[in-house]
């Protein structure tokens, strides 16, 4: 006699983070900025 | 249709976005739809409370650089700010910790005065040579633009709005924000950096018409 099969573990929900689609960035990657303490002068 | 933008009053950078992006919505034919909500992100939030320096010497010491190389650096900067027709005075501008003018920023903005807050902080620093970081001279920049005076000298003594200014470093860092300014629009397109005019327009344009659809 076979052992019953166990069920599928649940898939854990995404959390509200992962669910959030990410940015679309536009623009330029050299436009200056200020980073921690420093900027692009 | 709403924009979140992170910036800091002492960012030579978001004030020139400022501008360039008010440039654009003045030539956006939805501008009038458009909400802007300021978010506060501390370039140097370990920066000591009440400790104050004269920003080309704090430069000086961060960068290594020779003071002849600052100055060449704040003039070039003071000059793209000219092209926006903004008067930069990096010569007197002074370094502090910034919090307390983001919690006046916050104070402001439920008075819905966050946009002529954040204005009035950047010229303070940038052009005009204010301590942002003294109580009095905050309340003074809070009354110009309509904060009443008695609240906003309660709330810069405590610690309100402490909270919503870590609350706006935590979001930026979640969305992966590490420079400013940094634009939001509708929650979908981020724009990075002082970006031109044109590159906003066409970003308000598209955030725009993905809205509508």
């Amino acid at each position: 006699m076979t052992a019953p099969a166990l069920p599928e573990p649940s898939q854990p929900s995404p959390s509200p983070e992962t669910e959030q689609p990410a940015l679309i960035v536009i623009g330029s990657d050299d436009a200056p900025t200020c980073t921690d303490g420093a900027c692009a002068w | 249709m709403y924009i979140d933008v992170w910036s800091d009053v002492v960012c030579p950078w978001c004030y020139i976005g400022k501008r360039r992006l008010e440039t654009a919505l003045g030539k956006f034919e939805h501008a009038a739809d458009v909400e802007l909500r300021w978010h506060s992100f501390q370039l140097d939030a370990s920066h000591p409370q009440g400790h104050r320096a004269p920003v080309q010497e704090m430069l000086a010491k961060k960068i290594g650089a020779p003071p002849e190389q600052v100055r060449a650096m704040t003039r070039q900067v003071s000059e793209l700010a000219a092209e926006e027709g903004l008067t930069y005075d990096l010569d007197n501008a002074v370094s502090v910790n910034t919090l307390d003018a983001h919690r006046l920023n916050h104070l402001a903005a439920r008075h819905r005065l966050g946009d002529a807050m954040h204005e009035r902080l950047l010229k303070a620093h940038l052009s005009d040579g204010e301590l942002v970081d003294d109580l009095d001279t905050l309340v003074r920049l809070g009354a110009e633009v309509g904060v009443p005076e008695d609240e906003a000298r309660e709330v810069l003594k405590g610690t309100e709005y402490a909270a919503e200014v870590d609350a706006d470093f935590a979001e930026a860092r979640r969305i992966g924000v590490n420079g400013v300014p940094f634009f939001v629009l509708n929650g979908k397109f981020g724009v990075s950096g002082a970006q031109s005019a044109v590159t906003f327009l066409s970003t308000l344009e598209k955030a725009y018409a993905k809205g509508e659809e």
